[in-house]
């Protein structure tokens, strides 16, 4: 490690982590009270109170120390001598035995040693091991040591926690590049992506702590336990990450300051970059790592590991689309048509399919594995236009939270499951432009007019359709406005936009349809809820994109709404109640269909142009020019039926 | 030269764990040599937030703001509301309001020299600078690790 020209960067650059040089000097600290680097984003300071309290604690467990040695030793040892264990507890030891072994062979952990050789080497009580487990990831095994259980987390106060950029880093370069050219008057440059990744990570961290590295694992050939300690950081240590992080951000600001636009995401650098650069930005990433680390130049041999390094064998390199943090990003089009595009690798939506068939097959799933699922599920949709999807994950939420010691995989996680199984391998990709579009966008304004009925109507029976009518009014109220087809608007422009033949703006009411309403959730008595306005303002946005799907398709819509809730659930694209969930997935898939970017923003209700034909009350926007149409609805088999439907409808390539 | 040696020194606390007399002149030639091929210079702000996304900006407003802070400023009047609402543009999130301001010099220094042809020969002057500074100080870098007081050596075998 090339500690004075770490130290010279830090120096040259003002950068703020100045203790950096002498952590690779002297080793990082693993546990306990970690200073303040200055390289992340401050946490809440502890109090004095905190403070006290934190090392009364952790004096407490460093005194429990040989007691919880005994204990691990005891845990680990039965764990491997029982007479049977599950298959995937077998698989487990076997690869906790297999991944040590290899970590043994390429030199990133000590050789096996006794209690005896421990005790010897860091004294009675100094040294904290921990269990080892193993978490299949991808496609492999990886080893992670419980830094929570040997409670050596909670023996450790950090002040700072890392941000990580977003995948979405390349359009943000390319917004940035777009609006440069521009303001230069310079042809848009060509931008490519490329990607880098740091051997061995954690483990090329030196710690000064490495009896708190300490892990326990069974020695199937002797067996009896050993103990291994890591030269670097271990994979479970809630240090690990800030402290590992400190490097990367280090040489990725060492970038930017040389003019190379470089982030990145723990051990993975992002680089987007001109074209025209022709890959000396990515070059310079490698030198700058090269001259801070052991010096080796690219293709030459590296016979040992002595400092972070650049993997070449993972590099990807730069080019018009590369998959990065588990997203394909295509650059291509940014300088041509002005769009950058991102959708979830292969990789990914296969594995959270496989996720789903497991859980099936085993007819079993925990609330640990419905949180993995939801959080995976998460990201993945994020790289989907809008926020389709987003809804269906009530029932892993359900699971997760809600459902105690339940495990069966029941009829809501599968539902959820075909869902994903008809959506997943077919989502929309995500288009984003470069520049703002020369088309306005459309204005669309949606009300819901609900309120229980004062008198009981007499007409009704104990019908359920009926039932709702004597219950409750309730009215629906759309306007959609298109400033390209309006003559007294500036951007009247008929010809750039679809629709125009039908008005600048359109309007419609009407009472929700029966069969529509009848889906809404009961009370658990049985009886209506009290309210039901959230839901049928959804629905109203629900009817105008699809009563007017070929003049919203592939637009930009403001959305003007007056019901928080239903506003609320549209923009996290996601509801806590089942019926409502229901209807803003329905939404999002619709929007997702017809390519629609809308931005969601509330208006008083005494300002809601919708309002108006919610109470048949026509007379303004006639004024304005406006024509009534009929508000439609989709068949209500639709609500009951498989969600992707939804989405087939108005897709140019359904599923 | 010594003059500035002990300014830097005192300025920079990136090799304040050595004692001055260790701190070779090597050092401070390098760290000259880096500020001359400095392109984006100024301290970055310490992040308070995580990642900023488009969605943030273009996605919607979940919040009744006041009036005043609204796109639209009217409180009453479904007429006036319309009318201000048929101007309005799409939000949209800049690579300015996106970016970190050193990710941003960084990306205007690569459009501006990749538009006047001079990007690749700056860059491999940037490299040349690295490798000879780099190699410069290796030696003592060497020497240094050698008197370290980590508990152990951590090389590690190459995969």
């Amino acid at each position: 490690m090339n500690v004075l020209m770490l130290a010279a960067f830090v120096d040259a650059y003002d950068l703020p982590d100045k203790d950096i040089a002498r952590c690779f000097w002297h080793g990082f600290q693993a546990i306990g009270a970690v200073p303040d680097s200055h390289a992340h984003r401050l946490l809440a300071p502890p109090t004095t109170l905190d403070i006290a309290r934190f090392e009364s604690n952790l004096q407490q467990i460093m005194i429990g120390n040989e007691a919880w040695a005994d204990e691990v030793e005891r845990i680990v040892t039965k764990r491997n001598k029982a007479s049977s264990v599950s298959a995937d507890t077998h698989d487990r030891l076997n690869a906790i035995v297999e991944t040590t072994e290899k970590e043994l062979t390429k030199g990133l952990i000590s050789k096996g040693l006794s209690r005896g050789q421990v005790t010897h080497k860091w004294g009675f009580g100094r040294y904290r091991p921990m269990i080892r487990s193993a978490v299949f990831q991808g496609e492999k095994w990886r080893c992670i040591d419980d830094g929570r259980r040997s409670l050596l987390n909670n023996a450790t106060l950090l002040l700072e926690t890392i941000v990580t950029p977003s995948y979405e880093l390349p359009l943000h370069v390319a917004r940035a590049a777009a609006a440069i050219a521009n303001r230069h008057g310079i042809p848009q440059a060509e931008l490519h992506y490329g990607l880098d990744d740091l051997l061995a990570a954690f483990r090329t961290l030196p710690t000064s702590q490495q009896q708190f590295n300490l892990f326990v694992t069974w020695s199937p050939r002797l067996q009896r336990i050993e103990y291994h300690y890591c030269y670097g950081f271990v994979f479970g240590l809630k240090s690990s990450v800030t402290q590992f992080n400190r490097f990367p951000e280090v040489t990725a600001a060492v970038a930017r300051h040389l003019g190379v636009p470089t982030a990145h995401y723990v051990d993975d650098f992002q680089i987007v970059d001109v074209a025209a650069a022709k890959a000396s930005g990515q070059d310079i990433v490698y030198e700058i790592h090269c001259q801070v680390g052991d010096g080796i130049a690219a293709g030459q041999p590296r016979p040992f590991i002595s400092s972070p390094a650049v993997e070449l064998a993972k590099r990807k390199p730069m080019a018009p689309s590369n998959i990065g943090l588990g997203v394909m990003v295509d650059l291509s089009k940014a300088h041509t048509e002005g769009t950058v595009a991102f959708m979830p690798s292969a990789n990914r939506v296969k594995h959270i399919l496989e996720m789903w068939a497991k859980a099936k097959r085993s007819n079993r799933m925990t609330s640990g594995e419905a949180s993995t699922l939801r959080g995976k599920r998460q990201f993945l949709l994020e790289c989907a236009q809008g926020r389709v999807g987003r809804a269906s994950s009530l029932s892993l939420v359900q699971r997760e939270y809600h459902d105690g010691d339940e495990t069966e995989f029941s009829e809501a996680l599968q539902h959820a499951y075909e869902f994903d199984a008809a959506l997943l391998p077919n989502l929309p990709f995500r288009v984003e432009l470069v520049e703002p579009p020369n088309v306005r966008p459309l204005l669309v304004y949606t009300d819901a007019m609900f309120r229980p009925r004062k008198r009981k109507r007499r007409d009704c029976d104990d019908d359920v359709l009926e039932a709702w009518k004597a219950r409750f009014v309730s009215k629906l109220g759309i306007v959609l406005y298109d400033p390209h087809c309006d003559p007294d608007n500036t951007a009247y422009e008929p010809a750039l936009v679809a629709g125009c033949e039908d008005g600048h703006l359109v309007y419609a009411s009407a009472t929700p349809p029966d069969d529509i309403v009848a889906t809404f959730l009961r009370a658990r008595d049985g009886d209506f809820q009290k309210t039901y306005i959230a839901q049928l303002e959804v629905l109203a946005g629900v009817a105008v994109y699809f009563t007017y799907p070929d003049r919203v398709r592939g637009r930009q819509v403001n959305h003007f709404i007056d019901n928080t809730v239903a506003l609320s659930g549209l923009v996290h694209g996601y509801a806590r109640k089942l019926d409502l969930a229901r209807i803003i997935n329905a939404f999002h898939l619709q929007i997702a269909a017809l390519g629609a970017n809308v931005y969601y923003e509330f208006v008083p209700s005494k300002c809601n142009v919708a309002d108006l034909p919610s109470r048949d009350e026509y007379e303004l926007l006639d004024e304005h020019g406006g024509k009534r149409t009929p508000m439609l609805f989709p068949p209500a088999s639709d609500w009951t039926g498989p969600l992707d439907l939804w989405f087939k409808r108005f897709s140019a390539n359904p599923p | 030269m010594a003059l500035a040696l002990v300014a830097l020194l005192a300025l920079a606390p990136a090799l304040d764990f050595l004692p001055s007399a260790k701190v070779p002149r090597a050092y401070l030639e390098a760290v000259a040599a880096l500020q001359s091929i400095e392109v984006c210079e100024g301290k970055v702000p310490r992040p308070t937030s995580s990642a900023r996304h488009v969605f943030d900006t273009e996605g919607g407003d979940k919040l009744v703001k006041p009036v005043h802070l609204r796109r639209v400023k009217v409180a009453a009047g479904y007429g006036l509301h319309f009318d201000a609402a048929k101007q309005l543009g799409f939000p949209f999130a800049s690579g300015e309001q996106l970016l970190a301001p050193d990710m941003l010099c960084a990306t205007e220094h690569a459009v501006l020299k990749a538009a006047d042809g001079s990007l690749e020969a700056h860059r491999s002057k940037v490299i040349k600078i690295l490798r000879t500074h780099g190699e410069q100080l290796r030696p003592y870098s060497l020497s240094l690790n050698a008197s370290s007081c980590r508990p152990m050596s951590s090389r590690y075998r190459a995969g």
